[in-house]
Order: structure tokens, then sequence, then C-alpha cells
């Protein structure tokens, strides 16, 4: 690194060319040479990072008509800063600064910060839609997204922590919390990963979030995502810690507990005992998901007296013309399934209805027309599916989905038996699981009855907050 | 490294247990060929017959099962079974068998013997498996194969269970139930009893037994007696009784009436005098609700005064016919036994109970009052 010590030549063509030779001749490094007090000097900026109008307008008018007077007074709307490392204009010429070197002064060149602005509209995110609530979300850009937290939380106690990450191509990295709520411990562990990240580029957030995971073999995500300024928000305010990433509408949230995968900003704005049937709804879910199948298997295989008489009978029909096993069977629909849906992602969607009309009526009835598997196997794989899809995070959507095939292959084995050793090794892993040092089941291990009020069902805010601007502990 | 290692001893683990462990108790539920109803018969040459309805799950979805009927003689029940076994389609199973029928020749001979393959192997249904007495051979009934639209065995279940909520029967006798009660020396049990009239299946009563067999029968009327006796009741007791409310004039009105669905005081009480004479009181109090009345009269305050006076006495003697039977086939139904086991154990020592039964002095009373008339007096 000897070479970022490089200062400023005392010719302003050493200086040009230092800097030519530094961004490898790029074709968009532009250098107009211009007259001030007399002199000729420099301007240089990479055309594709600037905004050509502000250049015209705020720099080179000025320049011709003001003549001689001060830079500072020249430039008055634009940020100026005297710079002398030439490594460190190079770099500040990458985010959108044009750089200007005068003759007369040759211990200083001045920066200029003149980035152009080309961004996404704030639209809400696809994937997180809501009903009621602010419809705003996060974009590409940092600042906008930090002004949209911002706006929501107009405190002074919000604080913002930039890094840089990536040691070829560093982006920003900020860390944000609410300096008099978060956890002074999951600040200073959130700090210490960030800079423990060795890496030549963080090409997105799923980066951040592999190299700082306390478990990075566990199959649930410890971090929480999201794309909306009032999620996030609402959880600084809750005094956890939020990460961002130049370039990136992902903010990731720490610490996380496995019930905040089951919240949404919905359950805020709805009446309270909605909100609280939708919660639980969900949670049934959770188990819906995973468990079904393997429960289907295991009464098929293992515990078929377990079935009320008249049903015995239904499933019986439906199952004499199945030439394999039960697991086979669940297999055969279960990867059907994934196939469908990863399709269903990948095409466009105009042409997404085909996938429609191929899984529904192709798959779906000719499957057990042609004898491949049962009518009963397919209400439990769309039972199961649809449970899969009332997840909010789609990161611990995936997670159960794939969950299911151990537990399948656990109750084809040993039945009912298979699927309680399977769930109980699960839990004791999620048990065990922390997300920066705080317990990944509470409020249910270590067991808190209060956090319930918020976890299994949503209380009326009033009951869940303390009244007397109590602030509320994770 | 270390973590690798453990993954590995971890896959091993899981992989030895899926694939090395030969015991595999799986059963597919489409290979299981299920026995619905099984009936159990004495040959005259002392022989087990045993026939079972199977039923033949459909051929696709919407259409309906089928049944078939099977019989078999072997030396036991188990060894029947396995003849029938060689017979019959593919994997004869009883998961979820319903209900057992019991010939009367073979319950006179005893249950423990043909019921012993039912409590020793865990893998057959005791809980919700009930057990009935038939008056001709169990083979006969379950030989109808249909009653109407119904297939046998749903028939006969579906008509024991509404018989259990009319108190015919109550509390459901299942093989679980039977089982502790044949264990249990100071207590006996009554199972339901059924026989063939024409082309139908007709409940008949209760058959009573003593220890493990047969010993005798009770009517309809008296079964439902027999229920409210024990102080249980399956929801409704309906009776028809003839009372006459006018003295001067023979006018006399059919009476039907609940007692079933209100409360009742049951009273039992064991009681044992100085010279080992052993006194049961046996008292109930019924709450009646008229459900039709086919007098002249109105059922006025008056009138319903004398009502409860005459079903009291009606009702009495009917309890004491019931009692009287029932000492008569020796049949411990309301386990004085075991009331003398736990508060007189020095008597119950001394005597003999299969004796001593007879004596014992039941002081049986039973009151009605009538509590609701119908919205019409």
């Amino acid at each position: 690194m000897t070479s970022s010590e490089q200062t400023i030549y005392p010719s302003l063509d050493g200086n040009i060319s230092y800097i030519r030779d530094k961004l490898c001749h790029t074709d968009d490094l532009k250098v107009r040479h211009l007259t001030y007090r007399g002199q000729s000097s420099a301007l240089i900026y990479l055309e594709s990072t600037v905004d050509p109008t502000l250049i015209e307008r705020n720099v080179i008018r000025p320049l011709r008509q003001g003549g001689d007077e001060d830079l500072s007074q020249l430039f008055l709307t634009l940020r100026l800063e005297t710079e002398h490392k030439l490594d460190q204009g190079t770099q500040s010429l990458l985010s959108g600064n044009c750089l200007f070197f005068t003759k007369d002064d040759m211990k200083q060149f001045y920066v200029l910060t003149t980035p152009a602005k080309y961004e996404r509209s704030i639209t809400e995110p696809e994937n997180e839609g809501i009903i009621r609530g602010a419809h705003n979300g996060f974009i590409e850009d940092l600042t906008v997204n930090l002004y949209q937290i911002r706006q929501q939380i107009s405190s002074t106690d919000l604080k913002v922590h930039y890094h840089n990450i990536g040691s070829t191509a560093p982006r920003k990295v900020a860390v944000m919390y609410m300096n008099n709520l978060a956890d002074p411990a999951v600040i200073k562990k959130v700090e210490g990963r960030l800079k423990g990240i060795t890496i030549d580029s963080v090409i997105s957030t799923g980066f951040i979030q592999e190299f700082m995971e306390d478990q990075p073999f566990s199959i649930f995500p410890q971090f929480l995502n999201t794309e909306r300024p009032d999620h996030t928000g609402a959880y600084l305010l809750d005094g956890h810690v939020v990460i961002m990433l130049e370039g990136d509408p992902t903010a990731l949230i720490v610490p996380v507990s496995f019930f905040c995968f089951y919240q949404t900003p919905d359950d805020y704005s709805n009446r309270w005992m909605i909100a609280s049937f939708v919660r639980f709804i969900r949670l049934l879910s959770f188990i819906t998901a995973f468990q079904l199948p393997a429960f289907y298997i295991a009464i098929v295989a293992f515990h078929s007296n377990i079935l009320p008489i008249q049903l015995f009978f239904t499933v019986q029909g439906s199952l004499t013309r199945v030439p394999y096993p039960p697991l086979v069977e669940a297999m055969l629909l279960e990867l059907i399934f994934e196939l469908l849906r990863e399709a269903g992602l990948r095409l466009p969607s105009r042409v997404g209805q085909t996938i429609g009309i191929v899984g529904g009526l192709v798959i779906g009835d000719a499957i057990v027309k042609a004898g491949f598997v049962s009518y009963t196997m397919i209400i439990v794989v769309a039972l199961t599916a649809i449970s899969s899809f009332l997840i909010p995070s789609n990161e611990m959507s995936s997670a159960i989905r794939i969950l299911r095939f151990p537990l399948m292959i656990c109750a084809s084995i040993f039945g009912f038996i298979g699927i309680a050793f399977g769930l109980t090794i699960l839990f004791i892993h999620l048990c065990k699981l922390e997300s920066f040092g705080k317990p990944y089941l509470s409020p249910l291990a270590p067991l808190k009855i209060k956090g319930f009020k918020d976890a299994f069902l949503r209380f009326p805010i009033w009951t869940i907050r303390g009244r007397h601007g109590e602030k509320k502990h994770n | 490294m270390k973590r690798g290692r453990g993954a590995l001893c971890c896959t091993m683990l899981g992989l030895s247990t899926a694939l090395l462990t030969g015991c595999w108790d799986r059963e597919y539920l489409k290979d299981l060929n299920l026995a619905y109803s099984v009936g159990f018969d004495l040959t005259k040459d002392h022989k087990i017959k045993e026939t079972v309805e199977l039923i033949i799950p459909p051929k696709t979805e919407q259409s309906a099962t089928t049944n078939e009927i099977h019989s078999a003689v072997g030396l036991s029940t188990r060894g029947a079974s396995n003849i029938l076994r060689a017979r019959v389609r593919g994997n004869m199973r009883v998961i979820k068998n319903s209900v057992q029928l019991i010939g009367r020749s073979l319950a006179e001979e005893g249950l423990k013997a043909p019921m012993d393959v039912n409590f020793r192997d865990p893998r057959n249904p005791s809980s919700d498996v009930r057990l009935v007495v038939t008056e001709n051979d169990a083979s006969e009934i379950i030989g109808m194969k249909k009653i109407g639209e119904l297939q046998i065995g749903e028939f006969l279940t579906q008509k024991i269970r509404s018989l259990e909520k009319m108190s015919l029967f109550y509390p459901p006798e299942t093989v679980n139930t039977v089982f502790r009660a044949l264990t249990d020396p100071g207590q006996d049990f009554v199972l339901p009893y059924i026989g063939v009239q024409g082309s139908e299946i007709v409940a008949k009563g209760v058959a009573l037994f003593h220890d493990q067999s047969f010993s005798g029968t009770l009517g309809k009327d008296q079964s439902i007696m027999l229920v409210l006796l024990k102080g249980k009741s399956g929801g409704n007791a309906r009776f028809t009784k003839t009372v006459n409310l006018d003295t001067s004039k023979p006018i006399r009105g059919s009476i039907s009436y609940n007692v079933g669905n209100k409360k009742r005081k049951h009273e039992f009480h064991v009681s044992v005098t100085r010279n080992g004479d052993v006194h049961v009181t046996l008292s109930l109090k019924l709450q009646a609700v008229i459900e039709e009345f086919t007098g002249p009269q109105l059922l006025d305050d008056k009138a319903v005064k004398r009502v409860n006076r005459e079903l009291s006495s009606i009702m009495t003697q009917e309890a004491r016919e019931v009692v009287r039977e029932l000492q008569q086939a020796n049949c411990d139904i309301f386990g004085v036994g075991r009331q003398l086991m736990a508060y007189h154990p020095k008597l119950w020592k001394r005597i003999d109970w299969n004796k001593e039964y007879r004596n014992v002095q039941f002081h049986t009373q039973v009151q009605v009052s009538i509590i609701d008339t119908g919205v019409i007096q």
C-alpha cells in the first residue's frame, strides 16, 4: 500500500498522467483544461459518475464568468474539500466527485462533490406488500434509505456508523441503532464482526449475513431482512441494530428471535383481535408446513389404526393404485411442487400462467389418474405448500420447506416415534441457537410469559408497550 | 476439523439406525384387509368358529366399500384366525375392529379363553371394541351381510351406539372394561344381548354374567332400569306405563316419560350387621319429563301427585324384580363384593361370595317425581 502515499506532483501534467495511469486509461475519464486566475488549470472527472449539468452550471460557468475570486466564493453550492494525496483523489473520482488542479497552488488540489443521481422511485417492495400502513420501500441508494428512516425516527439518539467493506471494491455499510435503547454488547459484536470481514468485494447483503451469522451451519436464518422502512424503524425503536449496504435495498436486522419472522407490519395496523387471530394462524402454519407430510407418511405406513373408519376407507381407496411406498410418493410430489415453484419464480409473469395450468391441471389431476400418486397425497402437499407461503419471511419459509424432507424420512423409518425424535433434535437446536448472543427461541426458551403477549398473539398495544414510557427490553 | 468429525459421526449414526435396524413394524395402509366385525361361536365338538366381515376397499375414491363374510373352525380363537388367514385374501387385520359378537353357547362356557388373544396382543384394539352376546349363533348374524343399505358391522356399531344413548346398555362395555371386570372378583358385568327376528336384528336386553360365564338375561325395560340403578344414564331413559288416575272410574291412560336427561339422586350403601348379614340400600330419586299421556284428564297438580305415587310404586316393583333376577343369575353388577373387600375384609375372607351373593338383602326404593309435563298439562 505504498502507492496510496503518493502526494501531489508539482506539474499539472504529471498529476493528470498519474490519475490516467491509475484508472487504466479508461475512456470515461474527462480532463477539461480551464484558466483560473490567468493560469491553466484542469478539471478531472469520470463522466459516468457525475451529473453533467451540475458540472456545467456550477463549476465551469462560475470559473469562466467569476474570474479570479477565491474558489470557496466561486463554488458556493458545492461541497469543496482540499486534498493532497492523489490516490485519495482517484478514489473520490469513483464515487462521483471531480478534482480541480490549479497551477499556482501545487501543494493541494480540490475535490468537488458532483455525483450523478439515477435512482429508482420509492415504491412498495413487491414481496412485502401490506394492506394498511406506509407504502414506501427502500431503494438502492443508501442516503435515500437513511433519509426514510430519519424521517420516521426524528430522534437525536438514532446513530449511524459507516464502515467500508471490501479490499478491491469497497462498499459503504451503515450500522444504525438507537444509542439509548440498543444493547451495547450487541453493538460491539456487530461492529467487531463487520470489521472482521475480509473479502474482495461485497456483492449483496447476503455476503454480510453469511460472514456475520452466529451459526452459519444452521438452517434457520439469524438475520431478519426487510425492504420496508416502517418495519426497520419499528425494530430500531425496539433496540435492534440495523445493517444496510450501499446499493442494496435490504436492511438486515439483528438480533432476532424466531417469532420475529412471523410478524408483519400489518399485525400492528389491524385491530388486535384480528391481528392475534392471523398471527395464531401463521404460527399454526409453522407446524403444518413441515410436519404434515411426515404425519401423513407415519399414519399410512405405521399407524393407520388412528384414522376414523370412514376416512380409513377413503384413504385406502385412494392408495390402492399407487405402486410405491408413501415416502417415495411424498418425495415425488414434493419435488414436483418445488420444481413448479422454482420455475414460477424464474419465468416472466406473462408465461407464469402457463405454469399454473401445467401445475394445476396437468400434474395435479393427470398424475392421480395415471396412478402415480394418490389424491390424499395431493391434498397434503397442497396444504403444506399453502402453509409454507403463509410465513412472511421468505428466508424462514425456504428453511421450513427444506426441513420437511428430513422429517419425512424420519417418519418413514420410525413412524410417530421418528417424528418425535426429529422434532426433539430440531427443538434442541432451536433452543441452543443464538442471534448475536440473544436466544433465538425467546420468549419461549428462556421462558418469559410477558413476552408471549407479542409472540404467539398480538395483545393490545398498550399492554405490550409500557404506558409510562418504560422501554421494552428484548 | 472437530466439527467435521462430529458431523460424520452423526451421519453414520443416522444412516446405521436407518439402514441396519431389522425390526420394521411398518404396515402399509393399502395392504390391509380390515376385519370390521368378528363373531365367535362354540361348535358342537367344542371348537371355536370364527366368522369375520372383511371390508374390501373401493376401487376408486368415489365408490363405496363392499364386504365379504368368511368363517373357519379352529381349536382356539387365534387358531381359527390362522385358518381364516389361509382362506381370505391378503393380510387380515383387526386394527379397526369395532364389534365382537359372542354366541350364547360360547358365552355360557366362559369368556376368558376365547378373549385371551384380545388381551394378550397389544396391537389388538380394546378400548373401542364393543362386546355383544347373541341369542343365536354369531355367525348367523354376521352372515346376514347387509341390513338394508348398511353393511353388517356398520349396522351393529351404529345400533349399539344409539341404544347406549337410550340407556339400554350403559356405560359402554368394551373389551377393555370387560377385561377389568373379569379380573375383579368383586365385580361382574353385563353385555348387550341381541337376537334375530325374521330378517331383522333386534336388541333383546342385556346378558348377565357371573365371573366369566353367561348366567341370565334381562328384558329391555329391565335393562334400562338396571342402568338407572347403577346410577348411570346414557342421555335418555324412556318408559311407557299404564296408570289409573280415577279410582271411581276404570279409565286408564298410558304414560310415557323420560328420566334419563334430568338430574338423578342415586344412593348405594353396603352395610353388614353383627351376625354377618349383608344389607344393601339402593335408592333412586328420578325426575321425569312427561312425553306422552293418553288419559282423558288434565295432568294438574293433583293428578301429578297421584301419577308420582303410582309411578314410584311401579318402578320400585320393577327395580326389585331386576335385583331379584340379578341375584338369581349371581351377577354382582353393583360391585357389592368390591365394597365388602374394601370395608369389611374379614367378612370377605370368611364367606364364599359365589354362594353368599344370593343371600344379600337389597332394600330397593325408586321415587319418581314429574317435573315437566311438556307444553300442555
